[in-house]
């Protein structure tokens, strides 16, 4: 491997890491098509490594987003729970279902994210009264939202798990729609607690692939230490900036890999 | 006595995901360029390091809770802690 190549990865890393920390998405969404696109790596070797990539990242980003109190930590470990279990699921499925049909699934799920992203319902779901449980488990405390819809959030959480783990993705655009529109979370907020659980719905796919040998170690020393250094970055953004206009860019990019990804799947049919 | 928070939880998780890109970085080179044993023995060290990182936080994170009574959250992020722990467990023996 070249030390050109070499730096190639580490320069998708930082990528995935930034936007991935300021989107609040696991960064896989970049990281898989990149890699199945533009280095022909084999479509499960390619969820590993975002897998991992997703753990890094949130791991990295959690101190910057703790310390300027976006994280909502309550929220995230409570609905994490229904999450974690569809994550496992998800990727034992991965390694059974054909992967050209998961290739598909995972170019309308980019199809779909551009979609939600570009909605004007944002900000402006249905708003109702707190859930009793906001109440009870103290969820946004030291928070100026309520927390909305707790039962109803976990539900879907546990469909974004199972995609998750089906993906090899940290299904975040879910989670942050889920959290924006469903639960009332501000979009910041949304983000980052997205990012804090993206990592634990991340850990239980990555130790599958990484017992199964699905993690290849010469892309994951290039990689990995690009998403530590761009999810500091990302997060540093999401702090400070107004990421109105790097989504409408990330839209785009989505909508390409989305082609390609979709293609790809077809081909392979 | 040390209070444990979310930062300082968020601080020593940090400190563990460094310390794994570090290891992967180096095991990473002399597995790239030597075909080393023990480039590719380090390299998954780090690897590892990264989900032990992941796991040291929620273990943290729900002892945190413990201290603050707050039962739920406390069953809830173990809950997490043994799935993702058992899930490891399974995949390697």
């Amino acid at each position: 491997m070249s030390l050109f190549i070499i730096l190639i990865l580490l320069l998708c890393g930082y990528l995935a890491g930034l936007l991935g920390a300021l989107l609040g998405l696991g960064g896989g969404l970049i990281l898989i098509p990149i890699l199945v696109t533009f280095f022909k790596v084999e479509l499960l070797y390619a969820m590993g490594i975002a897998f991992l990539a997703a753990v890094a990242n949130s791991l990295t980003a959690s101190l910057r987003l703790s310390r300027n109190k976006l994280t909502n930590v309550k929220v995230g470990i409570l609905l994490e729970v229904g999450t974690v279990i569809g994550a496992v699921i998800g990727a034992y499925l991965a390694q059974i279902i054909a992967t050209s049909y998961i290739s598909i699934l995972f170019g309308l799920v980019l199809v779909f994210s551009v979609w939600i992203s570009l909605t004007k319902f944002r900000n402006h779901g249905f708003r109702t009264k707190p859930h009793p449980w906001d109440t009870k488990l103290n969820l946004s405390q030291d928070c100026n939202y309520k927390i909305r819809h707790v039962p109803a959030g976990m539900s879907l959480m546990s469909i974004a798990g199972l995609l998750a783990g089906l993906l090899g993705i940290g299904s975040g655009a879910f989670k942050v729609v889920i959290f924006d529109i469903v639960m009332g979370l501000p979009y910041k907020a949304a983000s980052a607690t997205s990012n804090y659980m993206i990592g634990m719905t991340s850990a239980a796919g990555a130790a599958v692939y990484l017992a199964s040998g699905y993690i290849l170690p010469e892309l994951a020393f290039a990689i990995i230490p690009g998403v530590l250094l761009g999810s500091l970055s990302g997060a540093h953004l999401l702090v400070v900036a107004e990421s109105k206009y790097i989504r409408i860019l990330f839209n785009i990019i989505l909508l390409f890999l989305a082609y390609k990804m979709i293609s790809k799947g077809i081909a392979l049919l | 006595m040390i209070k444990l928070n979310e930062i300082l939880i968020s601080k020593i998780a940090l400190s563990g995901i460094i310390l794994s890109a570090l290891i992967l970085v180096f095991g990473g080179m002399f597995y790239i360029y030597d075909s080393n044993i023990i480039g590719a023995q380090l390299t998954m060290i780090g690897l590892w390091g990264v989900l032990i990182s992941q796991l040291m936080r929620i273990l943290l994170t729900s002892f945190m809770f413990y201290i603050k009574h707050e039962t739920i959250l406390t069953a809830a992020a173990l809950f997490i802690f043994l799935v993702l722990a058992g899930t490891i467990l399974i995949n390697l023996f």
